[in-house]
């Protein structure tokens, strides 16, 4: 078996990611009907926040929310997420953006300590009135890559190499949207914020 | 349903040549996206108070340094020089089960954890055929016998089982250490008989209904059933990341991964390494298959250091 047709699946590998599907059902009239979606309020552990204070994710809960995982050491995607995000923030009509919560979790809650992540933010000129940025445990920080699915491994060196993922939720804590990858534009994004507010 | 549902494929693979196997693995890992290499450092996440006494259930591994498959991209003196290198990672000592878990150990966990069981399950954690070869919520059935692995079993359920029992799942460092021996020798995987052997067991047939565990021989660290029975979920499967480029320069496919970020294969001289890694890059933490189980770990209290 050669080298190159190996090659050649792990690139298959590659090129056949998608968004995650959850199990779907058709309903009679052909819409395709998300059941037994689960909500990531169900995940309860305890996040501390930027001023260290003890937050869990219900509190999002009744306003569409937009999340990734980053850590503040990171130099390459995280800084281009982060742009991302608050590019759609602005791309958002003010009614919708006024009710979008916008969510940065560390993958690194060794050192992303409550000034880590406040110096983050305002490095990045974050609107705190919307912006959240929280730590777990490590146990629950490898919880939750787990269930949005990044894909992270600790390097040498001290970086985290990591799949960069942004997920759109509706105001029940379901995901309606996720997205891998750094794109061009945020149009999916601002769609999918903007149906998860209706 | 999820085409990796209908793929039967066992660590004992099929009769089908290399690479119709491979193909159905490509069709294994189409519902994720692919990622890079995966070596973590041991030891990070044990969630056990005491210190347990290694029974005859359990094996005391004394750790050492597990050779990475995959190359990562390490720094050059020049800056925009990145090499790539294979970063042996070291593992510390600690204590891994000599088997598998099995239906009946699972069987005493759901009994005491009732969100665990088939009927109870959040979908966030287990998919829809989490326990599917059970009779029931609490019953077995023909298609489970007690003394053989439990399969249909998510990475939450199984470290949710970890946890219960004063564990955690191995990581994938500590896994490959301690499978890379044979019957005599801690690290047989330069010997091309012993890879041989491995490439002959992961092309046996799967059969419908999984053998006990404990039939075969233990390992030199005295530990059973790592091969040719079940794949087994690890601490961070999802450290697998693997690159879209093929070339080894230093054009990385920024797009998807941070850091360093991608890594590409060294050496497929050991397949069934190979494999195990290419398995591992096509899960995520909800599947359940019927050739998936897990074996716990512990963290061992190293003199001096970080546990």
């Amino acid at each position: 078996m050669g080298r190159g047709l190996l090659m050649l699946l792990v690139l298959a590998l590659i090129g056949c990611s998608r968004p995650h599907e959850r199990e779907a059902e058709l309903g009679t009239d052909d819409t395709v009907v998300r059941a037994q979606e689960p909500s990531l309020f169900e995940l309860g552990f305890p996040f501390t926040d930027t001023d260290g204070r003890t937050r869990t994710l219900a509190e999002f809960r009744g306003t569409p929310f937009v999340a990734s995982m980053v850590y503040t050491n990171c130099t390459s995607v995280c800084p281009r997420v982060t742009a991302d995000l608050k590019t759609l923030e602005k791309a958002l009509p003010p009614d919708v953006r006024e009710h979008t919560r916008f969510v940065l979790f560390s993958l690194d809650p060794g050192r992303d300590t409550p000034v880590a992540l406040t110096k983050f933010a305002e490095q990045h000129a974050l609107d705190r009135s919307r912006w959240t940025l929280l730590a777990s445990s490590e146990d629950d920080m490898r919880t939750l890559a787990a269930v949005l699915d990044v894909k992270f491994r600790p390097d040498e060196g001290g970086e985290i190499a990591h799949s960069a993922v942004v997920v759109v939720c509706n105001p029940d804590g379901t995901v309606r949207h996720r997205q891998v990858g750094i794109q061009n534009g945020v149009d999916a994004l601002v769609a999918a914020v903007r149906e998860a507010a209706r | 349903m999820r085409i990796r549902a209908r793929v039967g494929r066992s660590p004992i693979g099929g009769p089908a040549p290399t690479v119709v196997r491979l193909a159905l693995y490509v069709l294994l890992a189409c519902t994720a996206a692919a990622g890079g290499v995966g070596a973590v450092h041991a030891g990070a996440t044990n969630t056990a108070a005491a210190t347990p006494a290694a029974g005859p259930d359990r094996v005391a591994i004394e750790g050492g340094l597990y050779r990475p498959l995959y190359r990562q991209p390490v720094k050059g003196a020049n800056r925009d020089t990145v090499l790539r290198r294979i970063v042996s990672v070291t593992v510390a000592p600690f204590e891994l089960d000599r088997r598998p878990v099995t239906n009946a150990q699972y069987l005493e966990f759901v009994r005491t954890h009732p969100e665990w069981r088939r009927s109870r399950v959040s979908r966030l954690y287990a998919d829809a055929s989490y326990l599917r070869h059970w009779h029931g919520d609490l019953e077995l059935g023909e298609q489970a016998p007690p003394q053989s692995p439990v399969v249909h079993v998510s990475w939450f359920a199984a470290r949710a089982y970890a946890a219960a029992h004063g564990g955690r799942l191995p990581t994938v460092a500590e896994w490959e250490l301690v499978a890379a021996a044979d019957e005599t020798r801690k690290d047989a995987t330069r010997d091309p008989a012993y890879l041989a052997r491995l490439r002959e067991w992961y092309s046996r047939p799967a059969t419908r209904v999984l053998p006990s565990v404990g039939a075969g021989a233990r390992n030199a660290w005295g530990v059973e059933d790592l091969h040719a029975l079940v794949w087994e979920w690890t601490l961070d499967f999802n450290s697998a990341l693997v690159s879209g480029e093929s070339r080894g320069d230093a054009s990385l496919e920024r797009s998807l991964y941070c850091g360093a970020g991608a890594s590409n294969a060294a050496d497929f001289a050991d397949y069934a390494a190979f494999m195990r890694f290419a398995f591992r890059a096509s899960l995520e933490a909800d599947f359940t298959t019927g050739q998936l189980g897990f074996r716990t770990a512990r963290s061992l209290p190293v003199a001096g250091g970080k546990p």
